[in-house]
Order: C-alpha cells, then structure tokens, then sequence
C-alpha cells in the first residue's frame, strides 16, 4: 500500500497525539484509558495536521 | 572611527560634532541617566511611564515626529507580548475570559449517545495545545492572552474534582491540576513560534538553511505536542511529590 507523506505525517502526528492525551490524562489525574484524553489527542494532532497544511505537504 | 592602512582615523571633536549627533548624545545621557536614577531611587511609579515620558523627551529633543517614531521602531517579539498583554486585558474587561471559561464547560459537557466525548480532560488537552494548533510568530501572543482563561479552567478544574464529579481517581492531589495545566500550556505556547507558517524562530531557521518554509512545521508541531503531555506528567510528580 502507497502513502503520501501528508498521510504518512498524519498518522505519526495522530500516534504523538494519543501518546500527549495519555500522559496529559494521567498527570491530570485520570486513567490511562481515559477516552477524553485519547480523543482530545487525536483531535489536536488532526487540527495542528490541518491548520498547517497538512492537505498540501 | 575607521581604520585603514594601519592607520586609525581620529573622531572628530564634540565641538565639531553635527547637531544630529549632538542631539544623539544629549537623548543617549538622558535615557542612560534616567534608567540608571529609577534603578537607584526606585519611584513608586511603573516604568512603562516613565520610558514612555522619556520616549516624549527624546522626540522633543530630535525633533522628531510621531511618523518617525513608528519608522524607527525595534521590531522584536517582545513586542507581541505586549501587544498579547493589551489583548488579554481588553479581552478581560470584555468578559472575553468567562465567556472562554462558560464555552469550554460546555464542550466538556458535550455527550453524543449519553457517552461524554471530551470531558474535562480532553478540552484541558486542546486548551493547552491551542498556542501550537494556531502558531504564531511570537508564542507570546497566545500565551499571554489566554494564560487568565487557563487559570480559570484550572480552577474549575480542581471545583469539579472537590465536588465529586468525574472520574477522579485519586492517585495525585487535585491541586496538582492547576500547576500541571499551567506548565504544559507555558511550554506548548513558549515553543509555539516554532512551527508558525507567518514566521518565527522555526522560519529564520528554515530561512538560514535555504528550504521551503514551513516545511519542518509538521514535524515540530508534533515534537511540541509530545513535549506539552511530557511536561504535565513531569510537573505532575514533582508537586505531588511536595504534596505527600
């Protein structure tokens, strides 16, 4: 399967997110699973992947 | 004073000086004088008034005008800070903060099928990386204005944990929150700068190096990020350390 870089970056970007939302969720006191923190990882990596141009890397 | 073939110009007297360079030296002493005298006497006035009144001074005294004064302004970041600074009070006397504050609890109060999506945790995660979700030039910009508005989440934060609610698990303090929020969020808006398209620390380094810029945003974005949850953890067990 062939990925583009903006792809390749994304998902890279996606995995760093997951890891900060976990670390941001235990030092805040919640679980490791905690899916606010997941979420919220996920969703700052796709708008940082986004607002810097992402699309057009 | 200009040196050539071995042989060392002599400057010219004080007397001969023009008047431009005349002038140059008379503001030079007055604002070295009056930096050094509030350094000594400590006047219970803010310095921002008094370089603003020596700023008046040596206009007076270089004839200049208020055009010439913005043409000869030092662009430097520090200035956006203050222009963060201006922001963030305006904003405060707007109510700019609690409305921040109302709009944040809403979002984490938003359930899709009776299941919470982000909570508290996660819009604390996107508060903190909004400095680096929009870089700009000079990380003082965002920081500085929405540091009131990370405290007030921080400490609605700590209420809710008080109160009960949520999933609070008890395995560090809920005072750790505000330092924890707060440290991430000074050190994602601190680098911020980095991976900003209009410019900024990243950009010149881009610049020196001659690529595109903007073509190592992705890639800092992604460090900062990284380095905000690393630096929550970190602050986390040093002040729950203090605490136990």
């Amino acid at each position: 399967m062939d990925l583009d870089p903006s792809m390749i970056l994304l998902i890279f970007m996606l995995g760093i997110g997951v890891i900060s939302g976990i670390f941001m969720s235990i030092s805040l006191g919640r679980k490791v699973t905690d899916k606010g923190g997941i979420l919220g990882g996920l969703l700052v990596a796709f708008l940082m992947w986004v607002l810097t141009g992402g699309f057009s890397y | 004073m200009s040196e050539e073939g071995g042989q060392t110009e002599k400057p010219v007297p004080f007397k001969e000086l023009d008047k431009r360079l005349k002038r140059g030296y008379l503001s030079l002493v007055i604002f070295l004088a009056v930096l050094s005298t509030a350094l000594i006497v400590k006047p219970p006035i803010p310095i921002q008034a008094i370089l603003v009144s020596l700023a008046l001074v040596i206009m007076v005294i270089g004839n200049a005008k208020i055009q010439d004064l913005l043409a000869g302004v030092i662009l430097h970041p520090i200035m956006a800070m203050i222009a963060g600074f201006l922001a963030a009070g305006a904003m405060d006397l707007a109510g700019g903060f609690d409305a921040l504050l109302h709009g944040l609890n809403l979002l984490a109060g938003v359930k899709i099928g009776g299941f919470v999506v982000l909570g508290y945790i996660g819009v604390a995660i996107i508060l903190t990386n909004i400095p680096t979700i929009m870089p700009m030039p000079c990380g003082r910009i965002l920081a500085v204005a929405l540091l009131p508005g990370v405290v007030k989440y921080g400490n609605a934060m700590i209420d809710v944990v008080k109160a009960g609610e949520g999933m609070w698990i008890g395995s560090v303090p809920p005072e750790v929150i505000l330092p924890a929020l707060m440290g991430a969020f000074i050190v994602n808006a601190a680098a911020s700068c980095g991976p900003s398209p209009l410019g900024g620390v990243g950009g010149i380094g881009e610049g020196n190096l001659g690529v595109k810029i903007g073509s190592s945003g992705l890639a800092q974005q992604a460090g900062i990020m990284a380095a905000t949850g690393l630096t929550a953890i970190i602050i986390t067990f040093i002040v729950s350390a203090t605490f136990a």
